[in-house]
């Protein structure tokens, strides 16, 4: 014994010397203090500790094992080695020894990985995300539907080998056990081996929530690591349910593993004594993960928790056999279900052990059932309310609650006996049945098992019917022994943090999917409705915030950038505002409760004092009653009865009653008229108003009241009375008829409300401070349920997809938003912890795409005079690019003068520097439009200053800046003087002496513009008709470019380019040139307007005195020959181009394509993202050649008219320059300019006011008004002549989803 | 004569047009500049041309008259 104890102690030192090493080597300081130096033991003690152990454990050990105090001689004493199992483990492999020590990932022995591969391991470890929830989550039992739900077995069947690897060899040698890592990045199966290897596969590309098999094979490098932490055998693998940092291994080396993956180590989780052999068959955990429940070979169950000592553990001698299996109840911790070699499986309860573990007897089981032979696994299901048994006799049993009451073992039956091959033989690795703990697999428990005919088997946990047989006989070339599910869940607990950070983003814009789906047959119609309920809440908040006159408080800064908010987080939000709610309606009611009783009171107060002073005057009158006997036909109620003699005193005793109460004061005199009637006067009322209004709780209104008393006599009348008082609304109040009473009932009824005030005003005080509590948070509150609400919204558009459980969104987004899309999935997968990542995948389809123009502050108001003409085809050409100079240049072309645009420019100069301060106020509507539209001012200002240069206008005052062109003779009274040419030309812009040329000044500026609206407007229709190349290039119509495009600009260039060219052409004729005789070299100067006119009167000819150059009828002919051959070309060669296509295509057998509305629109299994392609509801057009022609013929004569007016049109642009300078002229000289020659003060006086008249029409009519109407006009250009030449505008806007609109769009 | 300095003009714009064409900073947004600079010295030029070639070769002389001023009647 003790020799051998030595042996084995050097081994051990031994080993403990060579971790050490390695560990040094690695300079892994933090973890190598874990391995102490090795003290020599004390041999002599059997009960030896390990020695890094000693300190701690000093004390007495707690360990309390029946089997080494001898109760229960289990056959295998570790002692005597006399077990077969012990024997074979110290002589047969005798380095098979446990191995001591916690392990790094580094020091340990590894036959697969090496240095390189355990780094890549640990960035596989570090992808992995974790989460810990002690207790979990406790949802309610589903409702377990007795029948396979079909969705379920078509997910099932769908379940299939999702790699193309012929093998994975995951370990050296068989497995014996394996699991699934819970994270949602990485699919992570691990599965331990018979010589006590872990292996760890990444079960990359998997997006699947179900992967199961771990037999399969392939060619390419499967992502594998594996090390040896356990000496032999590895029995059970468990994920730490509490912290899925922690992967528990067990193994018949004696030890309990814990991998930790931040430690990157196995640690050992549970070690016995040096001398104990338990070699572990089975582990489990309880749902805090702290304790671990074992089983061994030796028939026993213990458990040890692992906030004790390593070493200590409680232990039971339960069976005479090996113990295979042992389950905790999901449930319910306190049972756990055992399956043994000696054909039992048995149901136990832990404190019922307990409690017997200081007796002698065993313990005893509360329910047990045999198999004929060994029983294998025992397994609850996730629901706790069923085992699932397997065992060696070709059975896999069912055993299940037959009542409510789940715990109930005595009532437990024996359910479907299913008939299973179970005859592993030695080579495989026995089946065990194995539930699925998927959330799926709550509305329908089902067990997975492996069948010798290598398949993997699914059966119901409710019927025990097969639902599927897994089978692929190339892939799966081995026995599918070990099963394991992945615990994932449906994704819609993804779904909506993603649409939520999708939001934020706002760049997707989602399709309807289920278009046809009405609007309360949605899947979240539920969520929608309890956001709703919250926004009613809050509102509910609001206005009795509003009564208290309480403010929110404003939203903090930047709400849309709040992250997505977890389904938990809701709840809570939820349970806070129903609880604010709750109290805030139980103080509102009490309010009212306290307020109606204040008011009782207080009328009772009244009616104390007012009747106490009626009371005093019916005693004094008590003299006069009776002396009034005879005369007074006023008091007709007392005078006339008999029994008026009675004095007041005797009032009682002759039955005379009173009633006293309040009424509104509106309503006093139909009560006494009613009263007067009804008792025929039989009584004496008196009155007294309330001088002070009362509240009336109901109503919050103030009420003037009065008090009345009603003396009456019999009780019938008093009853009447009383009976009228109240179907008239008056309050009646009992008050006693003795003085002393009043005036004690007046003291309480003060003190009272007193007391009632005090408490009214607490009441108001802590409802202020609740709903001040509540304005702090109401704001928020609302975005956060807003933005839900919406998220909800746009998942109801997307399709579930019942065979893989998942959602799908299809949706447009600009291709350069990809990546940030797929960067805001990532993010809402990572925050959520969720099992699956989202899938983003292109599709390509033939829907029209709506239209999205990214543009910025600047782009953005050009970009918008373009889309209210019509929102652009999707990539067709977009106007708005050039409308970003063109449109302020054609504007400044109307507007040009360098004062104006000075101005102009000042205010757009203001809008853009101040624009941040702008974009925060609220700015007015018309302001927000100036505002909208600031570069577009800016840049209309820039270029009006450079047209106003150009035409030498500043104020309707020229510049003189260059040298004129003409030199003005001496001026003489009452003479037209002509300026004389100098050869000159003004260098830029308008000669001021044109300015100085009052005469005739006009005739040349009116043909300046127009030949330059002319010249203007024909550049800028041909640079329109150019941009038709780009649209027919893009859709794939070449052939229009020469069937379309070239006649066009044939015809357009042929007539107006020509006009175009005449005009340069005049201008750039010295008309009056003479030759060396004097003489004219041309005629003269031709009229334009003339030629145009008679080319088209008389073609052929030209008259020889209106001729512009030689050969010019000539080419006019060819011109016109040109532009008639464009009508019918353009007409039919487009339509006809179309048949003959049509008809090719048709030759060659092809059919109009008709798909319908199947929409498949996500892509298959093996399809690994790229896109398919969706044919979803093409709405081709049937070719009709008749309709075609039509179209052409009505668009041929629209292109040769429009030509003609467009062209007109610009004129527009010569009409409104002329306007605006003779206009700007006519101020100046009606006002400032009167005043420049007056002397004297009343010269100064005027030419102030002159100057304000001036400056007020300048920018009131100069620069507005003119301003706006120049600017429609430029718009008018842009959308009619130059957009109609290209522009189909028939686009959709691209509307994405996103909360800033949302939100924007409701607060507005 | 000076008409050649249009063409000249021309030449300058087609080559500041060739500057602002390659010189326009790369970004998402290079289109629009590079499209707005060509634009605006294209209209510019244009403008300048027009009025340019327009008072080129005149065909009428400017004119006033005193007795207007004297007699105050404009």
């Amino acid at each position: 014994m003790g020799e051998k104890l030595s042996e084995y102690e050097k081994e051990r030192l031994e080993n403990i010397r060579r971790n050490k090493a390695i560990l040094q080597e690695l300079d892994l300081q933090p973890l190598s203090n874990h391995i102490k130096p090795a003290t020599p033991p004390k041999a002599k003690e059997t009960k030896r500790k390990a020695p890094k152990r000693e300190k701690k454990e000093v004390t007495v050990p707690q360990r309390v094992s029946l089997r080494l105090k001898g109760i229960a001689a289990a056959p295998a004493k570790p002692e005597n080695g006399a077990s077969a199992y012990g024997s074979s483990l110290t002589e047969v492999a005798p380095k098979r020894r446990r191995i001591e020590g916690d392990l790094t990932l580094q020091g340990i022995e590894s036959k697969i990985t090496d240095e390189k591969d355990t780094k890549g391991f640990l960035n596989l470890l570090s992808g992995l995300s974790h989460h810990r929830d002690l207790g979990g989550e406790e949802e309610g039992p589903r409702e377990i539907s007795a029948k396979v739900p079909k969705s379920l077995l078509t997910e099932l069947q769908s379940l299939s080998v999702r790699h193309e690897w012929r093998t994975v060899k995951v370990t050296p040698e068989r497995i014996y056990a394996c699991v699934f890592h819970p994270s949602p990045q990485k699919v992570l199966a691990i599965a331990g081996d018979k010589l006590g290897n872990i292996g760890f596969w990444d079960v990359n590309g998997f997006t699947e929530t179900t992967a199961d098999e771990d037999d399969e094979e392939s060619e390419k490098e499967p992502v594998v690591y594996a090390y040896q932490p356990h000496a032999r055998t590895i029995s059970c693998l468990l994920m730490n349910p509490a912290d899925s940092t922690k992967l528990l291994s067990s193994s018949y080396d004696n030890s309990i593993r814990v991998f930790d993956m931040q430690k990157q180590s196995f640690v050992e989780a549970f070690v016995p004594d040096d001398d104990i052999e338990i070699p572990f068959c089975s582990i489990d955990t309880n749902r805090e993960g702290n304790t671990i429940y074992f089983s061994t070979q030796h028939g026993e169950v213990g458990f040890h928790d692992t906030r004790e000592k390593l070493g200590v553990f409680k232990s039971y001698q339960i069976a005479p056999k090996k113990i295979g299996c042992i389950q905790l109840n999901p449930i319910d911790n306190n049972y756990m279900v055992t399956s043994c070699n000696d054909k039992t499986v048995n149901i136990w309860d832990k404190r019922k052990m307990i409690s017997n573990s200081r007796g002698t007897d065993k313990p005893i089981s509360i329910f047990s059932h045999s198999h004929s032979y060994a029983a294998t696994a025992a397994y609850w299901s996730p629901d706790g309310r069923s085992i699932a048994s397997t065992g060696y006799d070709d059975r896999i049993k069912l055993y299940s609650a037959s009542s409510e009451k789940a715990f109930d073992y005595a009532n437990w039956s024996l359910g479907p006996d299913i008939r299973h091959d179970n005859h592993t033989g030695q080579w495989v690795t026995m089946f065990r049945a194995t539930w699925t703990g998927n959330k799926r697999a709550q509305e329908h428990p089902y067990f997975v098992i492996g069948n010798m005919r290598r398949f993997v088997d699914i059966y119901s946990g409710v019927t025990g019917d097969l639902l599927v047989q897994l089978e692929d006989q190339e892939r799966i070339s081995a026995v599918p022994a070990v099963n394991a599910f992945h615990p994932s869940t449906p994704n819609i607990t993804l779904a909506q943090p993603t649409v939520a950070e999708l939001g934020e983003l706002g760049v997707i814009q989602f399709r309807d999917l289920n278009p046809d789906v009405n609007a309360f047959q949605r899947a979240f119609v539920n969520e929608i409705r309890r956001l709703d309920e919250l926004e009613r809440q809050l509102r509910f908040f609001d206005t009795n915030m509003a009564k208290m006159d309480i403010q929110a408080r404003p939203a903090p800064e930047l709400p849309y950038s709040s992250r997505a908010r977890r389904a938990q987080e809701i709840d809570d939000l939820a349970d806070r505002i129903r609880e604010h709610e709750a109290r805030i309606i139980q103080m509102n009611e009490s309010h009212e409760t306290l307020q109606k009783r204040y008011l009782e009171l207080t009328e009772l107060r009244h009616v104390l004092r007012e009747t106490a002073v009626f009371f005093e005057e019916v005693n004094n009158r008590q003299e006069d009653i009776r002396g009034s006997f005879d005369e007074s036909d006023t008091a007709p109620l007392l005078e006339n009865d008999i029994e008026q003699q009675a004095t007041i005193e005797s009032s009682q005793r002759l039955n005379i009653g009173y009633v006293t109460g309040v009424i509104a004061r509106n309503r006093l005199q139909t009560f006494e008229r009613v009263l007067w009637r009804s008792l025929r006067g039989n009584l004496y009322m008196n009155t007294a108003d309330i001088d002070e209004p009362i509240v009336d709780p109901a109503t919050d209104e103030l009420v003037e009241k009065t008090v009345f008393i009603i003396f009456a006599h019999g009780t019938e009348v008093i009853n009447k009375i009383r009976k009228i008082s109240d179907s008239m609304g008056a309050n009646l109040y009992a008050i006693d008829d003795t003085a002393d009473k009043r005036r004690e009932a007046t003291l309480e009824v003060t003190a009272r409300i007193e007391d009632l005030n005090n408490v009214l005003s607490n009441t108001n005080n802590t409802r202020r401070a609740e709903l001040t509590n509540i304005a702090d948070n109401s704001a928020v509150w609302t975005i956060i349920v807003k933005k839900e609400k919406a998220t909800y919204h746009t998942m109801n558009l997307f399709n579930y997809d019942v065979g893989r459980k998942c959602l799908i969104a299809e949706g447009w987004c600009a291709t350069n938003d990809i990546p940030v899309i797929q960067n805001a999935l990532k993010t809402a997968t990572e925050s959520t912890g969720s099992n699956l990542s989202s899938i983003l995948t292109e599709l390509h389809t033939t829907k029209k795409p709506p239209t999205y123009h990214r543009t910025n502050k600047f782009t953005e108001g050009f970009q918008n005079l373009i889309d209210s003409y019509g929102v652009a085809r999707y990539r067709e050409v977009n106007p708005g690019l050039f409308t970003i100079i063109s449109f302020p240049f054609l504007f400044a072309v109307m507007f040009g003068d360098v004062g104006h645009g000075f101005l102009m420019l000042l205010a757009a100069l203001y809008m853009v520097l101040n624009e941040k301060q702008w974009m925060k106020r609220d700015l007015g509507e018309i302001t927000s439009m100036f505002f909208g539209g600031r570069y577009l001012i800016l840049l209309m200002a820039a270029f009006s200053i450079y047209t106003g240069f150009i035409y030498n206008d500043m104020f309707s005052q020229s510049l003189h800046i260059f040298k004129s062109g003409w030199d003005w003779p001496a001026e003489r009274v009452n003479m037209t003087v002509e300026a004389v040419s100098n050869g000159h030309v003004y260098a830029i812009g308008l000669d001021p002496a044109w300015h100085a040329a009052k005469d005739n000044n006009l005739i040349f500026t009116n043909s300046y513009k127009m030949k330059q609206a002319i010249v203007l407007g024909v550049i800028h229709m041909t640079f329109a008709i150019c941009l038709q190349v780009y649209n027919h290039a893009f859709y794939g119509h070449k052939e229009f470019i020469w069937a379309e495009f070239l006649p066009q600009i044939l015809f357009m260039e042929s007539i107006f380019g020509y006009l175009v060219l005449c005009i340069v052409y005049k201008w750039s004729v010295n008309w009056w040139e003479l030759d060396a005789d004097g003489n004219h070299i041309h005629n003269s100067p031709p009229s334009l307007l003339n030629m145009l006119i008679y080319m088209f009167l008389k073609p052929g000819t030209v008259d020889a005195s209106e001729q512009l150059y030689p050969g010019q009828a000539t080419i006019q002919t060819l011109l016109i020959l040109i532009a008639v051959v464009c009508v019918p070309w353009m007409l039919l060669v487009k339509p006809y181009l179309m048949k003959w296509e049509h008809n090719k295509h048709k030759a060659l057998g092809y059919q109009q394509v008709r798909e319908g509305d199947n929409r498949v629109s996500y892509e298959d299994e093996d399809d690994n993202g790229a896109g398919t392609v969706i044919a979803d509801d093409s709405e081709e057009e049937e070719f009709d050649f008749s309709e075609e022609m039509i179209h052409q013929t009505i668009h041929t004569i629209e292109f040769c008219l429009n030509c003609i007016s467009n062209t007109a049109s610009y004129l527009r642009l010569w009409a409104l320059s002329l306007a605006h300078a003779q206009l700007s002229s006519v101020l100046w000289s009606m006002t400032i300019a009167n005043f420049f020659g007056v002397p004297g003060i009343f010269g100064a006086i005027g030419l102030v006011v002159a100057f304000a008249v001036w400056i007020n029409g300048t920018v009131g009519i100069l620069i507005f008004m003119e301003g706006l109407s120049a600017f429609l006009h430029a718009l008018r250009l842009h959308w009619v002549e130059f957009n109609g030449k290209f522009y189909y505008g028939d686009g959709i806007m691209f509307e994405p989803f996103s909360f800033k609109a949302i939100l924007e769009a409701k607060s507005a | 004569m000076s008409g050649w300095n249009v063409v000249w003009g021309a030449l300058v714009t087609g080559g500041l047009c060739a500057g602002s064409y390659f010189g326009a900073p790369r970004g998402e947004n290079q289109t629009v500049i590079r499209t707005s600079l060509i634009m605006t010295l294209v209209c510019c030029y244009l403008m300048w041309a027009i009025t340019y070639l327009a008072q080129l070769h005149p065909i009428i002389n400017p004119k006033k008259s005193d007795f207007a001023r004297n007699a105050d009647t404009l």
